[in-house]
């Protein structure tokens, strides 16, 4: 099953769960199913419409960026998809 | 080159320049200034007395060639918060500094004219006070374009505006950044400010001119890692190049955008205070991000022009979007610039400074989102009246004078944005830090963290921080423990290990408690406001409801998980 890695920041919906084994053939599913497991969780992906992602979160497949438009891709079972995020004091 | 400590007697206009203590070799920053300042000062003095002692120290690798160092620490025994203070900033006095020899300069005593204003002029051959009576009163930019006309331009200057020279306890130490030279950086909150003026100094300038960077005992080792620091930074996402203003839309999802002196963890003005606007503005306006210190790598620092493309300010960030902008119900981004601008003209602490306007708000004295009136305001802590010293003495102050019941303090210092009650864990820290409520003590961002996990990771959080900040490097290019000790080790040619760097940092807090302990805190100051635990936020109707007892663990040492040296340093 791809795994989810979740950074800290976006981790109150999924209870401190950093990593989540989820169903799902493309990027954009498996975030989803973090999202059904874990309700909450979609408002640090996506900003307003399915395709355009917050611009304080990165995706990342396999250590490699994944622009809004590339979030149907492929993934295999054993497929990493890291969110990233931008979030500093200051 | 030998390492060298200024002395400065205040009291008999005296400068002695001795060599730096041996056994201080891997000391700089945080963890010198609360050395010094636990041996050399009363903890029970008053802060704004002759007694006080008041430390500029540069970090530990400042002035050498490792990436993104170079920060200077400020401390003294705060006025604000009665305990021992360390505010860091960026700009080039501190790479200066150690450039020309110098680890720390150290100032005690007091002018007996509390009128007369003195200058601290330091080259590599010469440290001098010299008469400042002229720039009395100046606002800290005219200060500096003033003294850019007296000194080289290889110097660079450390300097307070009219708050601290009126010792208020919101006051900040500017320090000016690498490219124009603006008093844009501040060691700003603990209000050292006040402690620097009451000295007398009005300015520090250090010019280096043309010294080179220090060497490293380990020049092949230490030139390795500086480019594989580099490049492993520069190939990964660089998430802090558009700056910390850009967090503010991730603060509002996360409850920790508070608005209207915190009654509500989020505010109707987050997409016109997003940073992301900022960034935006850059192709029509001009501006753009750069780096507040030479030789950084991250360049988090934005420059924000007006419509006409004038500069206007630098940098305007994540913290004081909020506390200034949405805490004070203010909406329009030009106008939290402005405030910024003022802020940093002034010598005032933003965040202590919105805090402090949100109560006078929130008390009823003014209408929440009354963006001339906070700009009168500053106006007024510049000219000294009444309303002014008030606010300009921070937001316990405002409470105090105000009776108003509500007022986000720990240890008397305003709570900075990110919120306890939505990230419980930063509760932890504002609660435990000998600092009072300062988020760069040590945050992580995490809402998910459980409760018996919170005192661990505010304590590894605590200790990685206070390392990070006696190194010079910016908490943004988010160093290990393994990543200072590898510096270290070729800097100063002696092993040094990520325990040893661990047990520096926790040696840092220790250091510090202990000066509060002498100061006469006890664990009942460990306490956040009632506000933080009454006033409910978020959907979840958050409030912070930590456990003393789980507090307190937090200064229990609980040994290296390996998820202490997994942590990256981060504020
Ligand atoms: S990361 Fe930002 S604050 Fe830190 S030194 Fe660089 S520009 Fe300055």
């Amino acid at each position: 099953m791809p795994k989810v890695c979740v950074p800290g920041p976006y981790q109150g919906p999924t209870k401190g769960l950093k990593e989540i084994l989820v169903e799902g053939r493309t990027i954009r599913e498996c975030l989803d199913a973090v999202e059904a497991a874990y309700p909450g969780f979609a408002p640090y992906i996506y900003d307003g419409g399915p395709d355009q992602l917050q611009g304080f979160t990165k995706i990342f497949h396999n250590g490699d960026p994944v622009p809004a438009e590339g979030l149907d891709a492929a993934v295999a079972a054993s497929d990493e998809i890291q969110v990233m995020t931008a979030i500093a004091g200051g | 080159m030998t390492d060298k400590l200024i002395r400065v007697d205040m009291t008999n206009q005296a400068v002695t320049v001795e060599p730096f203590p041996a056994e201080w070799k891997l000391l700089g920053g945080r963890a010198l200034s609360g050395r010094i300042l636990l041996d050399e000062c009363d903890p029970t003095c008053d802060p704004l007395g002759p007694d006080n002692v008041f430390v500029l120290a540069p970090g530990a690798l400042a002035g050498s060639a490792a990436p993104t160092s170079g920060r200077i620490s400020v401390g003294a025994k705060s006025p604000l918060t009665k305990g021992i203070k360390e505010a860091n900033s960026g700009g080039n006095p501190g790479q200066h500094l150690t450039k020309c020899g110098y680890r720390a300069i150290v100032v005690k005593g007091q002018p007996s004219n509390p009128d007369a204003r003195f200058g601290l002029s330091v080259t590599a051959d010469e440290v001098k006070l010299v008469p400042a009576d002229d720039l009395k009163g100046m606002w800290n930019y005219a200060l500096c374009e003033s003294l850019a006309s007296i000194y080289a331009d290889s110097a660079s200057f450390i300097t307070i505006g009219p708050a601290g020279e009126q010792r208020l306890r919101g006051a900040s130490v500017a320090t000016t950044d690498q490219d124009n030279r603006h008093p844009a950086r501040h060691a700003a909150r603990g209000g050292l400010g006040a402690v620097m003026g009451s000295k007398g100094l009005k300015y520090v300038a250090v010019d280096p001119g043309k010294a080179r960077a220090r060497q490293p005992s380990n020049p092949k080792e230490f030139a390795q890692i500086c480019k594989k620091y580099t490049r492993d930074y520069l190939d990964g996402p660089q998430i802090f190049k558009h700056g910390t203003s850009t967090t503010v839309k991730a603060a509002q999802i996360l409850n920790t955008f508070p608005s209207k002196n915190r009654v509500e963890g989020q505010s109707a003005h987050a997409e016109t205070l997003d940073g992301a606007n900022i960034v935006a503005n850059f192709e029509r306006r001009g501006g753009g991000m750069h780096n507040c210190l030479t030789g950084c790598i991250v360049k988090c620092s934005n420059i924000v022009n007006d419509e006409d493309g004038n500069y206007k300010t630098s940098a305007l960030e994540f913290e004081t979007l909020t506390l200034l902008g949405a805490n004070c119900d203010i909406g329009n981004l030009d106008d939290v610039a402005d405030l910024d601008r003022l802020c940093d003209e002034v010598g005032v602490d933003t965040i202590e400074t919105g805090a402090a306007i949100a109560v006078y708000m929130d008390a009823g004295k003014m209408e929440f989102g009354d963006a001339e009136g906070a700009k009168r305001i500053l106006q007024e802590i510049a000219d000294g009246t009444e309303v002014g010293k008030i606010i300009g003495n921070g937001a316990a102050s405002v409470g105090e004078h105000t009776k108003h019941h509500r007022v986000p303090v720990c240890k008397g210092q305003a709570i900075p944005a990110w919120d306890p009650r939505t990230i419980k864990m930063v509760g932890v820290t504002y609660a435990t830090s000998a600092m009072g409520a300062d988020h760069t003590a040590g945050l992580v961002v995490n809402p998910g963290i459980p409760e018996d996990q919170l005192a661990i990771v505010s304590q590894e959080s605590q200790i990685i921080n206070a390392a990070c900040d006696s190194t010079g490097f910016c908490q943004f290019v988010q160093p290990t423990l393994q990543d200072m000790a590898d510096y270290y080790t070729h800097f100063f040619g002696e092993a040094v290990t990520k325990e040893d760097m661990a047990e520096q940092g926790w040696r840092v807090l220790e250091d510090e408690w202990e000066f509060n302990r002498r100061a006469g805190f006890t664990d009942a100051d460990d306490v956040l406001p009632a506000c933080m635990k009454e006033d409910a936020i978020g959907p979840g109707k958050a409030v912070f409801d930590v456990k003393p007892e789980s507090i307190k663990q937090a200064k229990i040492r609980q040994g290296n998980r390996p998820e202490l040296f997994a942590m990256k340093a981060v504020g």
